[in-house]
């Protein structure tokens, strides 16, 4: 710690107790400055770093409270330590009033003073690291931080940036891994809302029975097993943000609890008879369609007009591929901050050129993947394991079609039977199909079939002696 | 029962036996001493109470530094006495408090000179 943070003023209009306070504190490595009224203090700690103050209470014409105050309205984050030579129950309740540190009585043992001034010291260390986390988190969240270059992506968020500031509730669609929970924070830290809560929960993640008292908290001896009241993610978020993600999955007895709320601005715990009054932006976000849901009666129409206020649709990453440079790099520095990497061109294009049906969660995942894989500097295509199926195959909206690979299978197996080939002709067949879509690359076509890539080097020569007339050896094929 | 003048030990646990921080606390304490009184003498002359109360809870603070339970006591006396607007026991008191202080200092010169 730097010497201005550990930096002492003692402020006493007693000489005496002055000189020495400061030599002990000295000897206790802070460093120290002295005022012998409080206007002098005020002086010295407008035109000095130093956060720690220990003060006298009576002094004359500006007290210690007076002097507390001052420096609270100057710099929030200083602690002032008041003395007293008479304590009593008066002046420690106004010390306390004054948003004092601690409150001492003389004589002051200096020993016990600088234990006090180590623990103020902490303090303002963990609301130092405090304010830099919530900084960094109100950056990393930024909209500011949310770049893309696909023009329908920008118009999205220029709406997005429209709307933060408003109360109104917010439906955000799209496909898995668009970033709709990404897109949620953002919208919470650029809203006045920023520092109050954000409290996010997936409906999916939590059973249905539970989901009730999860959002709306319960009583004690609401239901069994409710040992003690708890508050609910609604009262969490009070004056923030609840952001509901997947809540096309939610039951349909809480999509009617959940409109209540909505409606009345009020929650009630589970097994209460009060309702509570709560200031709670609601954002709520699903990758389904929910008008089909509607249609099916899976989803309530009012609680769909109620959440889809602002509808805010996130682009699958295969319809903004041009984001996808940037997205990779973010991901690099990400996962490989102290280490800078880089790919190469082929593996760029790889990249550009994948379906991404997970879209930028599974460009991430790929990436740290990469990572963790190769050590070099610069990653290749193969280091990505890129699905090497057909790109129309990885689509979701290939999925549907999902049984046509399954016929080729079926009818590959049969065609297999019928000739009674053996397993190891079957085996061959297979890996020359890999190989085959894989353009010859052993690696990554060692990575889809499970082997070492010398597995199938082995399996060349041996093919190669055995078309000389020698017999293949069994354990060629063994996995890694 | 007569409190003693100083407790030496507990005073040089309290300065770190640091008996250059002593020297001059000692040299401070002499100076304010002699402004202090001369003040008490002038507020008691126009019987200010205010001031003399003012002077006691600063000298109180002063003399905690010493470890001196005779003058503390000797202090407290006039801090009450003046609080109580009482004329005639603060002037007896401030006698006491002077012979106190008079002979915290002898000690503390005594003090002094031994440890060097």
């Amino acid at each position: 710690m730097s010497n201005s943070v550990r930096s002492v003023l003692v402020v006493d209009d007693d000489e005496v107790t002055l000189e020495r306070l400061t030599t002990a504190l000295a000897c206790r490595d802070f460093e120290t400055l002295r005022a012998k009224n409080a206007q002098e203090a005020l002086d010295v700690f407008k035109n000095h770093p130093c956060n720690l103050i220990v003060s006298d209470i009576k002094m004359p014409e500006q007290d210690g409270f007076d002097l507390a105050q001052k420096i609270r309205e100057l710099r929030p984050e200083a602690a002032v330590i008041l003395m007293t030579a008479h304590s009593s129950v008066d002046s420690a309740i106004e010390a306390i009033r004054a948003g004092v540190f601690d409150y001492i009585t003389k004589p002051v043992d200096a020993n016990e003073l600088s234990v006090i001034l180590e623990r103020a010291l902490e303090r303002a260390q963990l609301i130092d690291e405090n304010r830099s986390l919530r900084r960094t988190l109100e950056s990393d969240n930024s909209l500011g931080n949310l770049h893309t270059k696909s023009e329908k992506m920008m118009r999205v968020l220029a709406l997005v940036k429209k709307v933060a500031g408003t109360n109104s509730s917010i439906l955000i669609t799209g496909e898995s891994g668009t970033g709709k929970d990404v897109l949620a924070r953002a919208i919470h830290f650029s809203s006045p809302r920023a520092k109050k809560p954000f409290v996010p929960i997936n409906c999916t993640a939590i059973p249905a029975e539970l989901l009730e008292s999860e959002l709306f908290g319960h009583v004690r001896g609401a239901f069994t097993g409710a040992d003690a009241t708890k508050r609910g993610l609604f009262e969490e978020a009070d004056g923030g943000t609840l952001f509901l993600d997947e809540i096309g999955d939610m039951s349909a007895a809480l999509q009617a609890k959940l409109l209540r709320v909505l409606q009345d601005g009020k929650v009630r715990r589970v097994g209460s008879n009060e309702s509570k009054s709560i200031d709670v932006r609601v954002l709520a976000a699903t990758n389904q369609n929910l008008k089909d849901a509607i249609a099916q009666g899976r989803f309530r129409e009012d609680l769909f007009y109620r959440l889809n206020v602002i509808p805010i649709h996130l682009l699958p990453l295969r319809e903004r591929r041009e984001d996808i440079p940037a997205l990779v790099t973010h991901f690099l520095e990400k996962y490989s901050p102290t280490h800078p990497r880089t790919l190469s061109a082929a593996a760029m294009q790889a990249l550009l050129q994948a379906n991404w049906p997970g879209n930028i969660r599974e460009l991430e995942n790929t990436i740290e993947r990469a990572l963790a894989i190769s050590d070099a500097p610069a990653l290749e295509a193969e280091d990505f394991l890129l699905d090497v199926l057909p790109a129309a195959a990885s689509t979701p909206a290939a999925t549907g079609t999902a049984a046509e690979p399954a016929q080729s299978l079926d009818s590959f197996l049969a065609d297999a039977a019928e000739r009674n080939l053996s397993l190891k002709e079957v085996t061959n067949l297979y890996i020359d199909e890999i190989l085959r879509r894989t353009q010859g690359n052993k690696l990554q076509a060692a990575r889809i079939l499970g082997v070492n890539r010398t597995t199938l080097y082995r399996r060349e020569e041996n093919h190669e002696t055995t078309q000389d007339g020698e017999e293949e050896n069994d354990s060629t094929y063994s996995r890694c | 029962m007569t409190r003693p003048t100083l407790d030496a030990e507990d005073l040089l646990r309290a300065i770190d036996h640091d008996l250059e921080l002593l020297r001059r606390m000692f040299d401070q304490y002499r100076a304010s001493l002699e402004k202090e009184y001369l003040r008490i003498e002038r507020a008691l002359g126009t019987r200010d109470y205010a001031t003399l109360r003012d002077v006691a809870h600063k000298l109180e603070g002063m003399l905690g530094n010493f470890s001196c339970p005779a003058a503390i006591e000797a202090v407290q006396r006039f801090h009450h006495a003046a609080r109580d607007a009482d004329e005639a026991q603060t002037r007896a008191t401030f006698q006491t408090l002077q012979l106190r202080t008079q002979e915290l200092s002898q000690a503390l010169a005594a003090q002094l000179q031994n440890q060097a």
